[in-house]
């Protein structure tokens, strides 16, 4: 147990390499000179080149590419992610103020999509072929086809403008995180009750289930209660994988709803060309995510016996 | 004449789900090449009239700049399906490559390539798209790169399993053993022998890249105005939700009903084509 | 035997890595051939016998480069002179060919039958298409499938079939040796006498070489010359038919040849079974000293000292055991 733990967190940390690697090639990839870019953005007009180039010195950018990749990493891992063109504040900063809105929002999106997949999915293998699960195939169908920007503008559209429960942005109140975590959590929702649904009707079927199917309703319930916690387990296999599509989906449903978080903060900083802010924003966001993984690999290794003797 | 398994194979082609949506599929892909014929009005034409609700002049309103909905999203189409299967095709075949190479040569290749695709992982959905956008720009074009590399690893870790075990059956030995060069191995045994499981993966994946690359114009990285890119479109009528719903809600529409034929007609085409293929 | 030798195989070694990686070295080694030597002469069908696991199926790849050797030498000769490295790596893949055991996995799925056998045309010649066609239907004919056949797919043809398609394949470039590595063992018993027969004519019209490998030794009385007994990565005798089951020297030959049963049931029950207990010892761990020395009837302290070497050093009958 202790060994596959620790051959888990050696085996992240190449990985987590290459991602900074990947990040640090973002700023150094860019056509054109980032120091005019930093420059044009703050003070605009033509700039003399002598400030250019004390930029330059103070940025560390005429020191050979190794040895600024060393100091973006070791300063990294100290906890300096550098400085936001346009807010003027380290990212750090900026981030440990932020992220806590993702989480929120990424959680409660997670928990409704578990909540509505699950129901959905169980609903539908239990009355398997009736219109209940015509109806509920189709709601995901649209879940997983449907682009989460237009579900979170069609929710502002009914809740927000024309029956005016919910606010349309902002976050404040409990009220403002609703349409956006519903948002998120029905496309997640739409894979889980597939998957839950297939699932399910596969434990369903196994004989020693049939064979109890003779007993009466409190047995049935035992019965469901018994197959859904087997059924269940494809579905915990993909969690890590969900909350990384919680994400994601924050990217554009932050936007939708004008809320703070980190997936606004990555799309307004490659909009404002603010290279330092989705650096470290990306950076960030990549290294969550890949320890949420690791944790609920090592978590799911701990609860299911079958991959202990793998 | 025809073999038997042919015979079963045009049979199951003529199922429900395929012709449905497959004419769907066609329509879109008549009205991706002949937009002119169908629209009704110049996409990009401005009215000084300014936004109009649904009516019998325009059936799905005009925009703020009084530009005809419907005729914006006929002319759309070919820029969705074009995400769609670029998109796809880049993701395809940068992805296998990198899967066949790693489980054919193993070792020090097979690792770097491996912990390189899990790095690629490491950034949820999206975001590897917006990454690539950040280093080339915004553009259409950027944008099916960017969805295609964010959808390289699911063809690199695919490939890579189909791939070792092809390796383990012994036609594969036979080939060295009657002196094959590794190329002739790849090209012409183990390619078509994990084509099928690949191509599905394709078809899965063509609604998805849909909906990432028209969320990236919607965030103002891909298609720029005037283009009347479906995802652009759903933008540009946001601001203006309480008063014009209409802007932003068909192009959504039109995304949802492209993607869900695309979706169930190439669920209708594997089950055709495998039904014992278990998901 | 005067013949010519055209393989001489010395001190081979092959040995697997087991596990390790990059980041775990493994020391482990699997033993799968551990210092054999012997010849191979022309126009002979050598048998190679032994149970599952004892390297026999290796061996015979390593001769066909097709594993990687540790070390010891494979050399090839022709009209009595060696062929150098360089040539024998040029020519091998054309002279040196293989039949394999399973005849399901070893055709492409996804290949007609006619374009398997016609790929070693593809690779070695360079005759016009139709020139290779003509020969793949030659080749179908010479095995016993009908030529009307080259355009179907492997699926739909028989275990025995493949097998025959695999033949062709084989013989495609003319080769003059084959490893046959246990042919018919996956075939329906009234099959493998189809495959058996078919082989030896397919020897004797075209010349060939065989090594065949197998732990059916009533299989390799019908086809071989000569025998070698096999016991973890080593031989232990190797002798003309004739003497091997006439006049078997080692205890695990013995132990082989009491274990075909007689047809008579009055004989076979007269006749006592030589019965070996234990398991084959694994690969990775063999005894100290002989390698039966764990399962032999004959044991004696002494076999557990140091390695008995094949004597006498010739081709007509040697047997490795220090109680001879």
């Amino acid at each position: 147990m202790i060994n596959y733990t620790i051959k888990r967190i050696f085996e992240v940390i190449p990985v987590l390499l290459i991602v900074s690697i990947i990040v640090f090639s973002v700023m150094h990839l860019l056509p054109g000179d980032p120091t005019l870019l930093m420059l044009a953005g703050a003070e605009g007009g033509s700039i003399p080149q002598e400030r250019l180039d004390e930029l330059r010195i103070i940025m560390g950018l005429n020191k050979p590419l190794y040895e600024q990749y060393y100091n973006f990493v070791t300063n990294a891992i100290s906890g300096d992610l550098g400085t936001s063109i346009r807010l003027r504040t380290p990212v750090t900063e900026i981030l440990l103020q932020k992220f806590p809105y993702t989480i929120k929002l990424s959680l409660l999106g997670l928990m409704i999509a578990i909540f509505l997949g699950v129901l959905i999915g169980l609903v539908a293998a239990l009355f398997k072929d009736t219109w209940l699960d015509h109806i509920s195939m189709t709601f995901s169908l649209i879940g997983v086809s449907m682009p989460i920007y237009w579900l979170g503008l069609l929710l502002i559209l009914i809740f927000s403008i024309n029956l005016n429960i919910f606010p349309s942005s902002g976050a404040t109140g409990w009220k403002s995180i609703v349409l956006p975590a519903l948002t998120l959590g029905f496309v997640s929702a739409g894979l889980i009750s597939r998957l839950l649904r297939s699932s399910l009707l596969e434990v369903l079927n196994e004989d020693y289930i049939r064979t109890a199917k003779g007993k009466g309703l409190t047995d049935k319930i035992i019965l469901i209660k018994h197959a859904l916690k087997n059924a269940m387990i494809p579905v915990i296999t993909i969690l890590g994988l969900q909350f990384g599509n919680m994400l994601a989906g924050a990217v554009v449903t932050e936007t939708v709803f004008s809320r703070p978080g980190l997936g606004r903060l990555v799309v307004n900083g490659i909009l404002w060309k603010d290279y330092p802010l989705v650096q470290g924003t990306v950076l960030f966001i990549a290294c969550i995510y890949v320890l949420v993984n690791l944790f609920v690999d090592i978590s799911y290794y701990w609860f299911d016996p079958r991959i202990k003797l793998k | 004449m025809l073999s038997h398994r042919n015979k079963r194979l045009i049979r199951k082609f003529t199922r429900k789900r395929i012709i449905i949506y497959g004419t769907v599929l066609a329509v879109l892909v008549v009205l991706s090449f002949f937009a002119p014929y169908f629209a009704p009005y110049d996409p990009i034409q401005i009215s000084m009239e300014g936004r109009k609700s649904p009516n019998v002049d325009h059936i799905f309103g005009t925009d703020r700049l009084g530009r005809d909905i419907l005729s914006r999203i006929i002319y759309g189409t070919k820029y969705s399906l074009s995400i769609g299967i670029i998109s796809v095709s880049i993701g395809l075949v940068f992805g296998t490559t990198m899967g066949v190479l790693s489980a054919y040569y193993g070792g020090l290749v097979d690792t770097i390539i491996m912990r390189f695709i899990d790095a690629l992982l490491a950034f949820p959905g999206i975001l590897l798209a917006l990454v690539v956008i950040a280093v080339l720009g915004p553009g259409l074009f950027n944008v099916m790169l960017a969805v295609g590399i964010s959808t390289v690893p699911e063809y690199a870790r695919l490939a890579r399993g189909k791939v070792l075990s092809v390796m383990q059956l012994e036609y594969i030995e036979a080939v060295h053993s009657i002196g094959g060069s590794n190329i002739r191995v790849i090209l012409k045994h183990i390619l078509p022998n994990i084509s099928a499981p690949i191509t599905i993966l394709a078809t899965l994946q063509v609604g998805n890249a849909i909906l990432v690359g028209s969320g990236l114009s919607f965030l103002g990285m891909g298609a720029q105005p005037p283009t009347p890119e479906w995802g652009l479109m759903t933008a540009e009528g946001r601001n203006f939700m309480s008063q014009a719903w209409w802007i932003s809600t068909f192009p959504g529409i039109a995304i949802l009903i492209t993607v869900i034929s695309i979706n169930q007609f190439g669920d209708g085409l594997r089950e055709a084509i495998d039904p014992y293929l278990k998901e | 035997m005067d013949a010519k030798q055209i393989i001489e195989i010395e001190d081979l070694q092959v040995f697997y890595n087991t596990g390790s990686n990059l980041f775990v070295k493994d020391n482990n080694y699997v033993r799968a051939v551990d210092k054999v030597s012997f010849n191979i002469f022309e126009k002979e069908t050598l048998g190679l016998v032994g149970e599952s696991g004892c390297g026999k199926s290796t061996l015979g790849r390593a001769i066909l480069n097709l594993r990687p050797i540790h070390k010891g030498s494979i050399n090839f000769f022709e009209n009595d002179q060696m062929i150098n490295k360089k040539e024998t790596n040029r020519l091998s893949k054309k002279n040196n060919q293989i039949i394999f055991q399973d005849p399901f996995s070893s055709l492409n799925p996804r290949m007609s039958v006619g374009d398997i056998v016609k790929e070693p045309l593809d690779i070695h010649t360079k005759l016009k298409n139709s020139e290779k066609i003509s020969r793949v239907r030659e080749l179908f004919e010479m095995v016993g499938l009908d030529p009307g056949f080259i355009y179907r797919y492997p699926h739909e043809f028989s275990g025995g079939q493949r097998q025959r398609i695999g033949i062709a394949r084989a013989i495609a470039v003319s080769p003059k040796f084959i490893v046959c590595d246990e042919p018919i063992s996956a075939l329906d018993v009234s099959i493998q006498v189809q495959i058996i027969k078919l082989l030896k004519k397919l020897q004797s019209e075209l010349g060939l070489t065989l090594l065949f490998i197998s732990h059916d030794l009533s299989v390799v009385w019908y086809i071989a010359d000569r025998i070698a007994v096999m016991y973890l990565g080593k031989i232990l005798e190797i002798g003309s038919k004739k003497e091997i089951f006439q006049n078997p020297k080692h205890p695990y030959t013995k132990a082989l040849l009491s274990s075909i049963p007689l047809p008579d049931p009055i004989e076979e029950r007269k006749r006592g079974k030589i019965i070996l207990e234990g398991d084959m010892p694994s690969p990775t761990n063999p005894p100290v000293g002989c390698v039966f020395s764990t399962r032999c009837p004959n044991y004696m302290p002494e076999c557990s000292i140091g390695e008995p070497m094949l004597s006498p050093k010739n081709d007509k009958h040697s047997v490795a055991c220090h109680l001879i």
